[in-house]
């Protein structure tokens, strides 16, 4: 009969037991200590592997991975010094240890360059500071726009308020140009007491906790058509469709709010205004699209167009405060998506984001 | 303060500006004959609370608190939680009409027990006819306890 070398040499070899003279006590020491270890060393991978799938935000969660197959490899020696109590593998069992070896020198090797950056990360107590620093300056802000919000109203209240006063009480006796004058005062603190909303909605949006649904883009844009419609000059306007996505549905009703009625505004004057609002896939992502044939904008001026207060247009030209893509660039970055444009001076504009599920 | 008149509208504001502009408001709907005008927190705690005020509590009591939320020296959140607080007070409408449309203040007015809760807008014409409304609705529709 033709044995295998390693189980060849397996019968020369005596099983472990009988270095122990297979005394019950000294035997059932090591096969007590080492069903233990065993037992320990294979729940620890267990934990950490649990762990690292639950924290996706882990730094150097591949690191845990080592730990796991290290600890594993150690967990099985032991195991394997229980076979061979009996069985005399020596060779599987030493191949075992070789196994654990090379994962010990990996996770050791791995390691080295890794403990400089482990210990710059922040610590909780760190975190915990900075956290609080943040809060105090969250409040802070908090005062401030209830400051802006309450305080700079009053005054334009007064304003707007006097000179209808005037215009009720002295309009008669008012010359014409009187009269135009009251009303560009008037003009002026309605557009400043727009202003101070549109920026109050976008500092409030900072502190609003996002709660994400199940988003139904068809009926969110066709509601949002609906209510731009009314008392508008008719638009040719195309939805969807949409795949599911999931958001905040009154936040991403803002921004297609701020989008569609862009584009109903920059192309009303188009004898044949058309929007088009649907969506692309592209690189394993959704994108969705909001596009007009209005007035369109230069390319070159197209980073601007998402600052707060930034407008490319005069207000006597497109009504507006220059804070609507301001804000939906703020609730599309808070989605964790991105935003971004195309146009063409009397060519149309293409207002695209996405929203990672 | 009170001559013996009774009070439809107590209005509490410190503003000067904004009691011209309400009482023109309500002027309009002819509103205006019996507002009571205090003009800070402290003021209106005197108003309900003082020794007289229970003597007159009869003559005093208004039909409607119109209430700001920013007052010097008492808050008009804490003037409404005196009001609200009280077994003689406690049924007394309380509107406040505030700049404020910051969402903690929203909460803790209506917490407090807060009957209504209106933004002031920047457009006269809006006011006026937010006032208005408020006005026509709280003295003339609403029936209040005997």
């Amino acid at each position: 009969m033709h044995l295998h070398p390693l189980l060849a040499q397996a019968e020369s070899f005596l099983p472990h037991g009988y270095c122990y003279l297979w005394r019950p006590g000294v035997l059932g020491l090591h096969l007590v200590s080492d069903s233990i270890i065993t037992l320990s060393y294979y729940s620890i991978p267990v934990g950490l592997v649990w762990f690292v799938q639950r924290r996706h935000d882990l730094p150097f969660n591949w690191m845990f991975w080592l730990f796991a197959i290290f600890i594993a490899g150690c967990g099985t020696t032991h195991l394997m010094e229980i076979w061979t109590l009996w069985h005399p593998d020596y060779w599987l069992a030493g191949a075992t240890k070789a196994v654990t070896a090379l994962a010990s020198i990996g996770t050791a090797v791995a390691l080295v360059p890794l403990l400089p950056k482990a210990a710059r990360l922040p610590s909780p107590t760190q975190l915990a500071d900075s956290n609080r620093e943040l809060t105090r300056a969250n409040r802070e802000l908090e005062t401030f726009s209830y400051s802006v919000s309450h305080d700079l109203r009053a005054p334009l209240r007064a304003i707007d308020g006097f000179a209808r006063l005037l215009e009720e009480d002295h309009g008669a006796t008012l010359a014409p140009e009187a009269a135009r004058l009251l009303a560009v005062i008037r003009g002026n603190a309605a557009h400043m007491g727009k202003l101070i909303d549109d920026l109050l909605a976008f500092s409030r949006l900072e502190r609003k906790e996002l709660e994400r649904t199940t988003l139904d883009f068809t009926e969110l844009a066709q509601g949002v058509v609906n209510e731009l419609q009314r008392g508008h000059q008719p638009v040719a306007v195309a939805i969807g469709p949409f795949p599911a996505a999931r958001g905040d549905r009154a936040l991403i009703r803002q921004v297609l709010m701020n989008l569609i009625g862009n584009a109903f505004k920059f192309s009303e004057r188009r004898p044949d205004p058309q929007v088009e609002i649907g969506s692309q896939h592209a690189d394993g992502e959704t994108i969705y699209f909001v596009k007009d044939n209005g007035a369109g904008f230069d390319m070159q001026y197209a980073d601007k167009l998402f600052g707060v207060f930034q407008r490319l247009h005069r207000v006597e030209e497109f009504e507006g405060t220059g804070v609507g893509l301001a804000l939906a660039k703020r609730i599309i970055q808070r989605h964790g998506g991105r935003i971004w444009c195309e146009g063409r001076v009397n060519g149309g504009a293409t207002f695209y984001f996405t929203i990672p599920n | 303060m009170s001559d013996g008149q009774p009070v439809d509208i107590l209005l509490v504001e410190d503003n000067a500006n904004d009691v011209e502009l309400t009482l023109r408001a309500l002027r309009k709907h002819n509103l205006a004959e019996k507002v009571e005008v205090l003009r800070d927190g402290a003021e209106a705690i005197e108003y309900f609370f003082n020794p007289e005020a229970v003597a007159e509590w009869e003559t005093r009591r208004p039909r409607v608190v119109l209430l700001d939320l920013k007052l010097p020296k008492v808050d008009g959140l804490e003037v409404l939680r005196r009001l609200k607080a009280d077994e003689r007070t406690r049924s007394l409408p309380v509107v406040l009409i505030t700049s404020s449309r910051e969402l903690p203040d929203v909460a803790a007015a209506y917490r407090l027990g807060a009957n209504s809760y209106i933004v002031k807008p920047v457009d006269f014409e809006a006011f006026a006819q937010a006032v208005s409304k408020v006005g026509l609705y709280w003295v003339l529709l609403n029936e209040t306890l005997p």
